[in-house]
Parts: structure tokens; C-alpha cells; sequence
């Protein structure tokens, strides 16, 4: 047990005191959600840990744990969720109920009934209710994640602050991770938002997108989600990383996975470690056949559909995540494939091939994500498959010369497209479809620096294959790193930036 | 201290340097520029201050259409403003609405409300700062002047106005080149052509509701599409949307039997400054006509 000092002591109860005031800023009265939610959990693991193992009353108790925090996590995200469902199955009107849904109530939610399971399975018992509440309340990751385990925690908020070139070695990554995340977020994933706003909303509205629109809004989506999240899981690291807090590695280059395996190893890493260990595992995993391997996997990921959104589209979404890792599984068994099956699938065709029918799948699966409502999600898949018809740009006309009258008798019109935005919408993709499949990621370009838990600092950066210089903190970078973030503050003081996509969560 | 710890150390302090003198001088510069330069020629804070104190028995409610294309009179006040959606009009008529000494209202009737870029338009914000009666604190963060802070920084920088004065001189249409206007009608209009669903929009269960509302609170609503050029008419041409969005509006007055005029093709195109805006003598022609046909004012 490492030695908590009165110091390390004095810096947890400020980060606490920190951490509650942050997330008291918006709605007050879940503070008192928040602090019972800490209070019960807590005494509900001292009350299992104090238990002997096995013992007849430490299941229940641990039953009655879990049972309570899905009930204010249903009450509070999925209520009228299921109100407008039984509305609508049973014909009978009932009233919605008022409910603000509490800040962060998902991931405090997951944090502390995984908690709970490890205190049940011997493998945590925390007896400082300090330390307990700076894992579920620091403020880096209460937001939005990630999804933080007690076991890559606990240890590192017991340690004595760090001083001298400890201290400004953190600080200057911490700063540095900051700047690459909100360039993220407030230039490529607002631009992109900008495009795939226009899009989704005018479905939203009624409208039906053609084809070209359809495209361009879910390629847009897909990038801004991309770098949304990727910018939100950055400035979390960095925040963290001032206070000399490493947090979990989140996100790690997903569009480049070549099988939708490989994606989930790569998206929300956290959010996946939790389902596979506390839900996937305990259904039996691969352990029963092929079979119930397919059905655990359709159930987790609609569960994980579920967990980010009170809807339909939420749940459809994970139910289509869980068909396409089944369908994963399934090629892999009938080619011999699989993890240990992987060397013989390094040939660059092959990858390429991967990565870009993966990407297409993911892309595809976040039209549910974004649409909202079924009938967006309806309008909008109409548009990618052409059932709302086919429209080129009036110019198109001439640039086709005698090939647009056949293009006119295949039923494409000419027209004005109002949401698509021509070729500087195309030209953005490209670049952004290049970052995101060729550059480095923030954590190999700081590989040297342990950016983050779980990141392999062998991993240096590379563009298309060669090594480039990793980053080396230095005045004149600091003052690129400071001009730039200027800058960014100033955007976000313009106002026209929207908040993470994962806050809502 | 090692070489590391002397560069981290060094990165630190540059980064927070040049953050922290850059953000107090961006945040105190736009203030002092805002106050003090941008604010008292604001056509919002204008348009704000009115639509709080107007005593008018009539108003009209309208995006630059109605902004440049109505002049206030004796009994009747133009509220209509630049880039309005169709929510922030139809809140602004509401909120008129409530005043002892309304009579009636005109609102804006035109199709271009239910084109992409005006259903996408987010202005809540814009909205609850033009209801609020108290001015905010720090007025560089209003939601009206924060997204052009930039633009203000870069004209205050070359020693630039801010804001743009009227010109005296009259624009007639039929002075410009015609090719130049129907290029420039055709951008307007295809940028402006209603989606085919507009129906189904939100807003245009919001207009429907409203107006209805509005008159059986007793006020007397007048639905008006603004005239066009005979340019941009030849450009809407091509779109069938936009006729439906006309036979809409007139169809929603002929049920909810309220009066609409749809005056798109009222005017001459030597009355127009560019192919969907009057000029000053438009506006004053347009005024008598739709004053007198809305309400038997004369102005």
C-alpha cells in the first residue's frame, strides 16, 4: 500500500472539492445525486469486502448494489424512453415525466458497478472514502470518460504530488495533449459538423436528402464524431496529465482497423473493456459455441447501444455493431481465422481492403447514430441508396456533355443540391480521410512521454511508413502550442462551436 | 535541472505567456471595441430597444425583405430584421402581440424561409437576448455581436468602419449590367429554394400555429410575400417548390380566412437595389400598398 501523504491527502480533497464544483456548474441539485450515488456504493463495498469469501450474503448484497444503480441510471436516462415505448405497444397515453438527465449519470453509473464486482470478486477494497471519491469525480474524464478502473486509479491518486522535472514534464505534455485536442474538435470535427448539421437536420425537418447529400452528410458525420471524440479523449488525457494523472488509453486510431474487431479495440477501448469483462464474460462469452457466441455478442452491443442513448436508433445501432462482429466471427471461422490466424493477413491488399469496408460499415452504422428518430434514420438511408433519388449539380450538365442525356433517362436529375457544399467539401474529406488513415496519433507522436495507460511507447510516429521526429517539448513549441490554442479559445469565444457529441451520454 | 526538465520547463512558461497575455488582451480589446464602437450604430440594439418600448398599433415582422423593403410610419413600426428564421419572426410577432396597444401584424409570407441554410439557422441564442430587457454584463459575449469578433478586431486593426453607412445614392436594378443580376439571381434562388417537405417542417407547423393563435388572440395578421425582381421570378421559375410554398401561405390564410397578398410581382424592377431587395423608393411604394391593403392604413 502505497503511503498517503498529508500532501497527496490535501491535493485529493482540493481536486474533489474541484471536480463537485465542475459538475455542480450546470445543474446543482444532481450534486446531491452524485454524492449519494458515492456514499451508497461506497458503504456497499465496505458492507461486501467485510463479508467472507464466498459468503451467502455478499451476492445478494452485491445484487442489491447493482439493482439500485440501474434503477436511478433507468429512472433517470431510459423513463420515458419507456413510457413512449409502452405508449406505443400497449395504445394507451401516459404522460412523460420531467426529468433533466443528469450529467455524466452513465459513466459514474459504469465506474462504480464495476467497482462493486471487483470489491464481490476480491480484487479491490478501498477503504479511503477521499480516494473513492476522486475516482468517480475527476473532473478530466467525469464527463465523457474514459470509463476509468479502480485498479489504474486508486494507486496513482495516492501518490505524493509530483515536484521539479516530474512537474514540468507534466505540464508540458499535459498542455501540449490539450492544443492537439482542441485543434481537433474546434477545427476538423466542427467542419465537419457544419456539413453533416446541415444534412441530418433537414432530415430531422422533413426533408428527404438525395444521394449526393446522403453521402456527404454521413461521410461528414463520420469524420466529426471521429474527431470529436478523438479531441475529447485528448484534452481529458492532458487535463489530467497537469494534475500527473495518467487516464487510460480511449481511442486509438479506429478508422484505421481492417476488420470491425480491430475497430472495437480501437473506439471507446474503455466502454469495451467494461462491456467485454462485466457483461460479455459473464453471458458465457465464446465458452458456449459459436452460436452463443453471436447471440452475446448481438446482446452486449445492443446493451452498448443502448447505454448511449434513451432510443431506438441507439439500440439499433449496437444491434447492427453486434451483427457486423458476428458476421467478424463468423468469417474467421469459416477461413480458420482469427487472432492467432492474423500473420497471413498482413498483405497490403488485403488490409486496404479491410480498413476500407470497415470504415464504409462503420460509416454506414452512424447514420442510426446521428439520425435521432427513426424516420430521419428512414429519410437518410433512402438518400444513401437512392430511393430519394439521384441529383447533380446543374454544372454536372455541362461537364457531362451527350453522357447526361443517358445520365437523365437512369432517372438523375440536375439541380441545385443545397446542402452539399461541391468541391471544397470534397477536397476536406480527402484531407481529413488522409489524417485519419495516415498521420500518427497524438499518443505516438508523444510516445516517449507514457502518454497514456496501456499505450505501447514503442509505437513511434509515422507518415505512409517513415519515421518522423516524436515531440520534444521546447520554448518555440511552446509558444506554436500557445498561439494555436489562443486561437482556438477565441473560435469558442465566437460562440460557433457545439459540445462534445459523447456529453450527452 | 536536466536538459528535459529545462525545455518542458521552458515550453510551459512560453505556452502560458503568450495564453494569458493574448486572452486578456482579445477579451478587453473586444470589449472596449464593442462598447465603444460597434454597439451604439447596432441595427439590433436598435430594433431590441424598439420592440420593448414601440407604442405602434401595427408592426410587420420580416427578414431583410421586410427590413429594407417597409418604412416605419405614424401608428405602424417596421421590426423586421437581417438574417431573421422563420422562429425568431414569428417569437418577435408573439412577443408583440402581448402589448395593450396591438392592433395587428404583418409577417413575412416568403418561400425562402423553408430553404436549407434558414431551417438549419440556429438563433435561440439571438432570440432570448433581443426578450431580455437587461443587457448582459460583458456585451462582447451577446450571441449578436460574439460571432463577428474577428471581423470587428480586423476592421479596427486597418482603421476600417465597423459598421457600413447607408449610402445616399439610389441603386436601381436596371442600372446594373443583366447579365451580372441574372447570374447573380440564379445563385440567390438556387440557394433559396424551398426543400421539397417543407410541409412536414417544423417551422412551418410553427408558422401555422402562430398565425392562427395570433388571430384568435384578436390580432389582426396579414400575410405578405414580398416582392422579387423579374429576374429572380425568371430563376424561381425553374423550382416548382417555390410555387408551392407560395399556394401554401395563400392556403393557410384562405382556411384560417386571414388576409394574404402576395405582392411578388408588385413592383418593377427599377425599385430594386438587387434582384430580392428594394431600394428606398421600393420600400416607399411597397409601404402604401401594404399598409392600405393590410390594415386600410394611409400613410
Amino acid at each position: 500500500m502505497l503511503n498517503f501523504s498529508a500532501h497527496a491527502r490535501a491535493s485529493a480533497g482540493f481536486l474533489v472539492l474541484a471536480s463537485l464544483f465542475f459538475y455542480g456548474w450546470w445543474e446543482p441539485i444532481y450534486l446531491l445525486l452524485i454524492l449519494t450515488s458515492m456514499l451508497f456504493n461506497f458503504s456497499m463495498a465496505r458492507t461486501i469486502a467485510a463479508r467472507p469469501h464466498p459468503s451467502t450474503v455478499a451476492k445478494p448484497l452485491l445484487i442489491v448494489g447493482i439493482a439500485v444503480n440501474l434503477g436511478a441510471l433507468g429512472f433517470f436516462k431510459y423513463a420515458n424512453f419507456f413510457i413512449e415505448s409502452f405508449t406505443i405497444l400497449n395504445g394507451q397515453t401516459f404522460n412523460s415525466l420531467t426529468i433533466v438527465l443528469p450529467l455524466a449519470i452513465s459513466f459514474f453509473t459504469f465506474q462504480q458497478i464495476a467497482y462493486l464486482v471487483d470489491v464481490y470478486r476480491n480484487k479491490a477494497d478501498e477503504t479511503d472514502f477521499l480516494t473513492y471519491c476522486l475516482f468517480v469525480t475527476f473532473f478530466p474524464q467525469l464527463i465523457a470518460g474514459p470509463i476509468v478502473h479502480h485498479g489504474e486509479m486508486m494507486g496513482q491518486f495516492k501518490k505524493a504530488v509530483a515536484r521539479g522535472h516530474e512537474l514540468w514534464d507534466n505540464l508540458a505534455v499535459g498542455l501540449a495533449i490539450i492544443a492537439m485536442g482542441l485543434f481537433k474538435k474546434v477545427v476538423l470535427a466542427e467542419q465537419m459538423a457544419i456539413w453533416s448539421d446541415r444534412v441530418f437536420n433537414t432530415a430531422q425537418m422533413g426533408g428527404d436528402p438525395t444521394f449526393i447529400e446522403a453521402w456527404v452528410g454521413v461521410i461528414c458525420f463520420t469524420f466529426q464524431i471521429y474527431f470529436d471524440f478523438s479531441g475529447y479523449s485528448d484534452i481529458a488525457i492532458g487535463l489530467a496529465r497537469l494534475f500527473g494523472i495518467r487516464l487510460p488509453l480511449n481511442f486509438d486510431s479506429p478508422y484505421k482497423a481492417t476488420n470491425i474487431v480491430d475497430f472495437w479495440r480501437r473506439w471507446h477501448i474503455t466502454l469495451s473493456r467494461f462491456l467485454r469483462d462485466y457483461i460479455y464474460f459473464p453471458l458465457g462469452g465464446n465458452r458456449k459455441g459459436p452460436m452463443r457466441r453471436y447471440v452475446n455478442l448481438m446482446t452486449v452491443m445492443a446493451l452498448g447501444g443502448l447505454w448511449h442513448g434513451a432510443g431506438w436508433t441507439f439500440i439499433l445501432w449496437g444491434v447492427l455493431h453486434g451483427a457486423y462482429l458476428a458476421i467478424n466471427h463468423f468469417w474467421w471461422f469459416i477461413t480458420g481465422g482469427g487472432d492467432e490466424h492474423q500473420g497471413r493477413r498482413f498483405g497490403r491488399t488485403y488490409r486496404w481492403l479491410g480498413r476500407t469496408v470497415t470504415l464504409l460499415a462503420v460509416a454506414l452504422s452512424w447514420t442510426l447514430f446521428r439520425a435521432g428518430t427513426m424516420d430521419t434514420a428512414r429519410s437518410m438511408y433512402g438518400g444513401l441508396f437512392t430511393l430519394n433519388g439521384v441529383v447533380l449539380p446543374p454544372h454536372y450538365q455541362t461537364i457531362l456533355g451527350t453522357w447526361a442525356d443517358t445520365a437523365s433517362q437512369m432517372g438523375i436529375t440536375f439541380g441545385s443540391i443545397p446542402t452539399y457544399g461541391g468541391g471544397f467539401q470534397i477536397v476536406w474529406i480527402i484531407c481529413v480521410l488522409m489524417v485519419v488513415w495516415f498521420f500518427p496519433s497524438t499518443q505516438e507522436l508523444m510516445h516517449k512521454f507514457e502518454p497514456a495507460i496501456g499505450f505501447d511507447k514503442t509505437r513511434s510516429p509515422k507518415i505512409m511508413g517513415l519515421n518522423i521526429p516524436a515531440w520534444r517539448p521546447s520554448l518555440c513549441l511552446g509558444i506554436i502550442s500557445g498561439t494555436v490554442v489562443l486561437a482556438l479559445t477565441i473560435k469558442l469565444l465566437q460562440g460557433q462551436s457545439g459540445e462534445f457529441i459523447y456529453f450527452q451520454f | 535541472m536536466n536538459s528535459s526538465t529545462s525545455s518542458s520547463k521552458l515550453f510551459f512558461l512560453g505556452f502560458t505567456l503568450i495564453f494569458m497575455v493574448g486572452i486578456a488582451v482579445f477579451i478587453v480589446g473586444s470589449e472596449y471595441i464593442v462598447r465603444t464602437i460597434v454597439a451604439p450604430k447596432s441595427d439590433f440594439d436598435t430594433l431590441r430597444e424598439r420592440l420593448h418600448t414601440t407604442q405602434a398599433p401595427y408592426a410587420a415582422f420580416a427578414d431583410s425583405h421586410g427590413a429594407r423593403g417597409l418604412l416605419d410610419q405614424s401608428g405602424f413600426v417596421n421590426l423586421s430584421m437581417g438574417g431573421d428564421n422563420l422562429a425568431t419572426i414569428l417569437e418577435k410577432a408573439q412577443f408583440f402581440s402581448k402589448f395593450t396597444t396591438t392592433k395587428g401584424v404583418i409577417i413575412q409570407a416568403d418561400p425562402h424561409h423553408f430553404a436549407t441554410y434558414r431551417l438549419n439557422r440556429e438563433q435561440s441564442a439571438l432570440r432570448d437576448d433581443l426578450f431580455k430587457r437587461k443587457t448582459p454584463w460583458l456585451s462582447f459575449l451577446r450571441p449578436v455581436y460574439r460571432q463577428y469578433l474577428l471581423e470587428y478586431w480586423q476592421a479596427f486593426l486597418l482603421f476600417s468602419p465597423t459598421v457600413v453607412e447607408p449610402t445616399q445614392a439610389i441603386v436601381r436594378l436596371t442600372d446594373l449590367p443583366p447579365a451580372e443580376v441574372a447570374k447573380t439571381a440564379s445563385i440567390r434562388a438556387g440557394l433559396q429554394t424551398p426543400i421539397a417537405s417543407f410541409k412536414q417542417t417544423e417551422f412551418a407547423n410553427l408558422y401555422i400555429r402562430t398565425v392562427q393563435t395570433l388571430q384568435r388572440e384578436g390580432i389582426d395578421v396579414c400575410l405578405v410575400s414580398f416582392p422579387i425582381s423579374s429576374a429572380y421570378q425568371n430563376a424561381v421559375k425553374k423550382e416548382p417548390t417555390y410555387t408551392t410554398a407560395l399556394e401554401f401561405y395563400a392556403g393557410l390564410a384562405k382556411q384560417s380566412r386571414m388576409k394574404y397578398f402576395d405582392l411578388s410581382s408588385a413592383l418593377g424592377d427599377e425599385q430594386f437595389s438587387d434582384p430580392d431587395h428594394l431600394n428606398i423608393e421600393g420600400a416607399a411604394a411597397l409601404t402604401k400598398i401594404v399598409l392600405n391593403n393590410c390594415f386600410d392604413l394611409n400613410p
